[in-house]
């Protein structure tokens, strides 16, 4: 488990300066496109080219190929979940069409975890945050979403406090029906705990004036470079797309 | 209950995007400024619930408090399913971006369903109410999981070991411990905090 805001926050080091000076709107704007294009592709040889533009991308980017592996594991329990009982599903022989559409639910996966890993790692999660902001989503949404990334690392530290309290009582875990009576407390425990907390900051930000709407830092013009690195991979992946359509 | 991207079809993913944002502006309408320490915190909360592991043999699972977000902020739910999500997709990589839309409405649907049911029943006791809440709302994402899986491609559905009935045999026993968490924790807050579930509360 994450224990504090260094945990989830991308370490930056060894990422190029010109994935970090892509403008943080346009490169959630790149993401989006090319993560539809990538779902809507039919075949596997050219989610296999998806694939491979994005893994090139992220290397040139300087993402490691460490931490792309450490963020394939993540999804492959769910990934395995759904194409091993789709490749057996229609039982033996196992037919090559369905181990064709796994493949291709496989590979569009993974194309799409880079392409994440691509947003999240080149830019601080407050850059991120902050792109949202200046995306005209409603300022309750964001004020929200501001909120609860704050609460989160409230919610880390007294979860740790608990874990080490339960485990100095001899609570070892399972799912004894008394177990769960404990986790059911416990979580009710927290929320009370926090509810409190949110109750004090809410009256200490109404105190200094707050609206329901926070202050977000000032955003960054797009400039051309960043129209460009926008459209360079929707144009890669417009073009997959067109080409597959055309001759597949 | 996280569905990865490529997973559903681009149609399926582009419909339910458009459905997610009907829902998360219907959450929206008439929002007060008092109610988002309160939705904040509980977002926060909803998120932090997947890392909770609750471990299990080799393996763990991870609460979803849908029912319980359903119970306590009512037709706010979606907005704090929504951005939970939004934080878990980014963050942890729980989820994806063009699934968002179908995970905000796979949770979403049974927390709405279960605020529903709780105001047409409000004298049920709070362990029950808490234990149908957790059930209700597990077993109702999955059986829209299940409809979503087969509108996006009847492979999913084929076959005695097929995606869906996994699905639905996994997620049985994982419901029954969701309705026993969420039992626990809702009788204990009527106990301690009932005005928690108070709608001006």
């Amino acid at each position: 488990m994450a224990k504090s805001q260094g945990d989830i926050q991308s370490d930056l080091k060894g990422i190029k300066g010109w994935a970090l000076s892509w403008e943080a709107r346009s490169k959630l704007i790149a993401v989006v496109l090319f993560i539809f294009g990538v779902v809507s592709l039919r075949t596997t040889s050219f989610a296999c080219l998806a694939f491979f533009i994005a893994v090139l991308g992220a290397l040139s980017m300087g993402v490691s190929v460490i931490l792309l592996l450490k963020r394939y594991l993540i999804i492959l329990p769910f990934l395995l979940l759904m194409t091993i009982p789709l490749i057996l599903g229609g039982g033996f022989p196992v037919e090559v069409g369905r181990i064709l559409f796994a493949a291709l639910i496989f590979i569009k996966a993974m194309t799409c975890m880079t392409v994440m890993t691509i947003l999240l790692h080149t830019q601080t999660v407050d850059d991120f945050m902050d792109s949202l902001a200046h995306l005209k989503v409603p300022p309750i949404i964001i004020t929200i979403l501001l909120l609860s990334y704050r609460y989160v690392f409230l919610f880390f530290d007294d979860i740790q406090k608990m874990q080490l309290a339960a485990r100095s009582r001899f609570f070892s875990g399972g799912i004894s029906v008394r177990n769960i009576k404990v986790y059911g407390q416990l979580t009710g425990v927290l929320l009370i705990k926090s509810l409190d907390r949110a109750e004090h900051v809410y009256h200490a930000m109404t105190a200094r004036c707050f609206t329901g709407t926070l202050r977000y830092r000032e955003k960054r013009n797009i400039n051309r470079y960043d129209i460009a690195k926008t459209f360079i991979p929707f144009l890669l992946i417009l073009a997959l797309i067109t080409i597959e359509r055309t001759y597949m | 209950m996280h569905v990865a991207d490529s997973v559903l079809s681009v149609s399926i993913a582009i419909g339910t995007t458009i459905a997610a944002g009907g829902l998360v502006t219907y959450a929206l309408k008439g929002i007060k400024e008092e109610e988002v320490p309160k939705i904040s915190l509980l977002t926060g909360a909803f998120f932090v619930s997947s890392l909770l592991n609750i471990p299990i043999g080799p393996t763990s699972v991870h609460p979803l408090f849908g029912g319980f977000l359903g119970l306590v902020i009512g037709r706010r739910a979606p907005l704090g399913i929504f951005i939970g999500l939004i934080l878990q997709a980014t963050l942890f990589q729980h989820g994806g971006l063009s699934t968002l839309g179908a995970n905000t409405l796979l949770m979403s649907i049974p927390a709405l369903f279960v605020y529903w049911l709780a105001s047409l029943f409000p004298n049920i006791a709070s362990f029950t109410k808490g234990f149908l809440a957790g059930f209700l709302a597990v077993c109702g994402g999955v059986i829209l999981l299940v409809f979503l899986l087969l509108f996006s491609d009847h492979r999913y559905g084929e076959g005695a070991f097929s995606v869906m009935n996994i699905l639905l045999f996994a997620y049985l026993p994982l419901a029954l411990l969701e309705g026993l968490l969420t039992g626990f924790s809702v009788k204990y807050l009527y106990a301690v905090r009932p005005s928690l579930f108070n709608k001006e509360g």
